[in-house]
């Protein structure tokens, strides 16, 4: 893994971490830190760790070993059901797919996203989010009704919604071709700035590593290192 | 979260329309079959109190003890037989006896029944003169409103019975020597007393008993035994009502005057060869409903029945019927809860990743649970609103077309205590089918939402 080591106020910090699906080793990162307000690109084949990462990383996942400071908490001590609430306040999710909530418009699962987080809505921010990703027409609509990326707009726009220290997406740009696939890792990286979050995008696409200065690689399976 | 729940929860239900719709309406049909159940239930039980009356016993002619009880207070067959007005009153001067009403039966105008009583009948019922003034003298009625409704019918008013009780009089012998006056209607009491035409049981010996109305006249050659018959043939054929100044075979003198002609004082009166149909009686202790069935069974003649014991009996023949109708209300809801569950399974498929979705961004497991069981609540609750609102709705639109069930009085605008149980029930019928859903939804791990793709 190549990483960027400075050392002020790491946002993220892990050690010697572990994880096994039954006895085999499926992810192992010795150290690393992500600083606040950075973007970096954790990249990685299919199979890699990526996603196991991920879910350590938002506390879905409980690691077999090591320790994660996030956000100055100690995750990795605390079991995954008491993590909710860090979850909702801390990161914005943009995930492969849309994953909108079907039944509610674009601007309901801004709010729901709020709610969750348990602030109060901020209409003015959703609308200046909408407005920003081109989505102002669609504020109204449901998800089915939007195009595939009008609806990936639609969830960045929710994980920015809530101002998080952490926004993370996973896989944004693997369907997509080369002019949508920059469009959509600039309007992240331009959200997550607006939003004053720290970015990680997870993708085995390399078409993207131009766009960072700062990339982890991870290797895949046993032969992952830090 | 909680703040948002409900509204997340009716985004839900109204994104299927057409699976919500559905298992609303199997669910609410089986309400709506429960509630209109509830409701001729209670109002049988209620009208029957009504119609009972409190009365302890009924006094009558030899024969079926159901079908005195059913003759005398509920109107619904013919009586037993006559009993002769000498033993009514030795039994209406027994001391362990508080009231003891006569009733003359077995004349009826266009379905409604004419019944001969005195004033005591009214305070049994409770029932209170609307228009006009109770029965003072022979030949004076007063009407329950539904006969007033039903018949147009006004103070002022006159008409003649007809001997028998049939629904029409096309076959039945008319009095039309005595024209009844009507004096009084009744208030709406919703018991029995709104079908009768109440009069004195003078009236009606005097309409059985043309001689006496026209001094002597020519004798009548069908000396009837009115209150046993149901009709019978004869050759008249007059009209019936208002005007007396219709043609008559016999020529009868109708100048005589009854406005001054004072009641019979029934209880002490010379009984000749009088009869009553029945006695209505109440005691005036519990002991007498030991010792007086006994002793007027004893008679020869008489016979004593026991409105209580003959309902029970009576409710006891039906108890078939009303099995099957519970059986078939516990299918229709076991069904209703089954479409529920059936439905939330489902959409419990098609949320799976909305449900992970929630989870990932930070909805506690609980949170997702109780989302499915809101969603439980809301559905069922409003299957029993528009169950039990269309229950009624039948009930009302029956009532108002289907004879019958005007008759019965049940018109769909009572709610019974009962209807608040069952919505409960069907509440807790909705939670109970919503929990395995929900407890799938708790146990949906949002880590799918990274693994993989829908």
């Amino acid at each position: 893994m190549s990483e960027n080591l400075d050392n002020q106020n790491p946002l993220i910090e892990v050690q010697d971490l572990q994880h096994y699906y039954a006895t085999k080793l499926v992810l192992d990162v010795k150290s690393w830190k992500l600083l606040k307000n950075e973007h970096q690109l954790l990249l990685g084949p299919s199979g890699s760790g990526k996603t196991t990462l991920l879910g350590i990383l938002t506390g879905l996942l409980s690691p077999s070993k090591g320790s994660i400071n996030a956000l100055g908490r100690s995750i990795t001590d605390e079991p995954i059901s008491k993590l909710s609430s860090f979850r909702a306040r801390n990161i914005g999710f943009v995930f492969q797919d849309h994953h909108l909530v079907s039944s509610l418009t674009i601007n309901e699962n801004l709010i729901l996203a709020r709610h969750l987080a348990d602030l109060p809505i901020d209409q003015e921010w959703a609308d200046q989010l909408l407005n920003h990703l081109g989505l102002s027409d669609h504020k109204n609509a449901k998800p089915d009704q939007l195009s595939h990326g009008e609806a990936q707009r639609s969830a960045i726009a929710r994980a920015a919604v809530t101002k998080p220290p952490l926004i993370l997406a996973d896989e944004p740009t693997s369907a997509l071709d080369d002019d949508n696939a920059i469009k959509v890792v600039e309007l992240l990286k331009s959200l997550s700035e607006e939003a004053g979050s720290t970015m990680i995008i997870a993708s085995h696409d390399s078409r993207l590593k131009p766009f960072f200065s700062n990339s982890i690689i991870l290797e895949k399976l046993q032969e992952a290192s830090s | 979260m909680k703040n948002f729940a409900l509204k997340l929860t009716w985004a839900n239900i109204t994104a299927r329309p057409l699976p919500t719709i559905l298992t609303i309406a199997t669910l609410a049909a089986a309400v709506s079959l429960i509630s209109i159940m509830l409701q001729f239930a209670n109002h049988a039980d209620e009208r029957l109190k009504r119609d009972l009356a409190g009365v302890d016993l009924v006094v009558s002619g030899k024969g079926s003890p159901l079908q005195s009880i059913l003759s005398s207070l509920l109107h619904v067959d013919v009586p037993t037989g006559n009993i002769p007005l000498s033993e009514a009153q030795r039994i209406m001067k027994e001391p362990m006896i508080r009231t003891a009403i006569p009733l003359g039966l077995g004349d009826s105008f266009r379905g409604f029944r004419i019944v001969g009583t005195n004033h005591d009948y009214i305070d049994l019922y409770q029932a209170k003169i609307d228009q006009g003034v109770l029965w003072n003298h022979p030949l004076q009625v007063v009407i329950g409103s539904e006969v007033s409704k039903q018949l147009n019918m006004q103070i002022g008013q006159k008409f003649a019975g007809a001997h028998g009780l049939s629904l029409s009089d096309e076959d039945l012998h008319t009095h039309d020597h005595a024209a009844y006056e009507v004096v009084g209607i009744l208030e709406r009491q919703s018991s029995i007393v709104d079908r009768l035409i109440l009069t004195s049981i003078d009236s009606v010996w005097l309409t059985h008993d043309e001689n006496a109305l026209h001094g002597g006249e020519e004798s009548h050659d069908h000396d009837h035994d009115h209150a046993a018959e149901e009709s019978h043939d004869h050759d008249h054929d007059h009209a019936t009502e208002e005007s007396h100044d219709h043609d008559h075979d016999h020529d009868h003198d109708h100048a005589m005057d009854l406005s001054e002609t004072p009641l019979s004082d029934l209880k002490n009166m010379n009984p000749g060869d009088k009869e009553v149909t029945a006695l209505l009686i109440k005691y005036t202790s519990p002991i007498a409903a030991v010792r007086m069935p006994k002793e007027i069974n004893n008679q020869p003649g008489l016979q004593a029945a026991s409105p209580a014991m003959e309902i029970t009996r009576l409710y006891n023949i039906s108890s078939g019927l009303t099995d099957a109708g519970k059986l078939l209300a516990i299918v229709m809801t076991f069904i209703g809860g089954l479409s529920i569950f059936v439905a939330f399974s489902n959409a419990a498929v098609h949320k799976i990743y909305d449900i992970a979705l929630l989870r990932a961004m930070g909805a506690k497991p609980n949170d997702v649970f109780m989302l499915q069981i809101y969603e439980g609540t809301i559905v069922s609750m409003f299957s029993g609103i528009v169950g039990i609102a269309f229950a009624h709705l039948i009930i009302i639109i029956a009532a108002s077309t289907y004879a019958p069930l005007a008759v019965f009085g049940l018109d769909g605008n009572v709610f019974y205590l009962q209807e608040i149980y069952l919505l409960l029930c069907t509440v807790l019928i909705g939670i109970l089918a919503a929990t395995w859903p929900a407890l799938s939804s708790y146990r949906i791990d949002p880590m799918l939402l990274l693994k993989g793709k829908r």
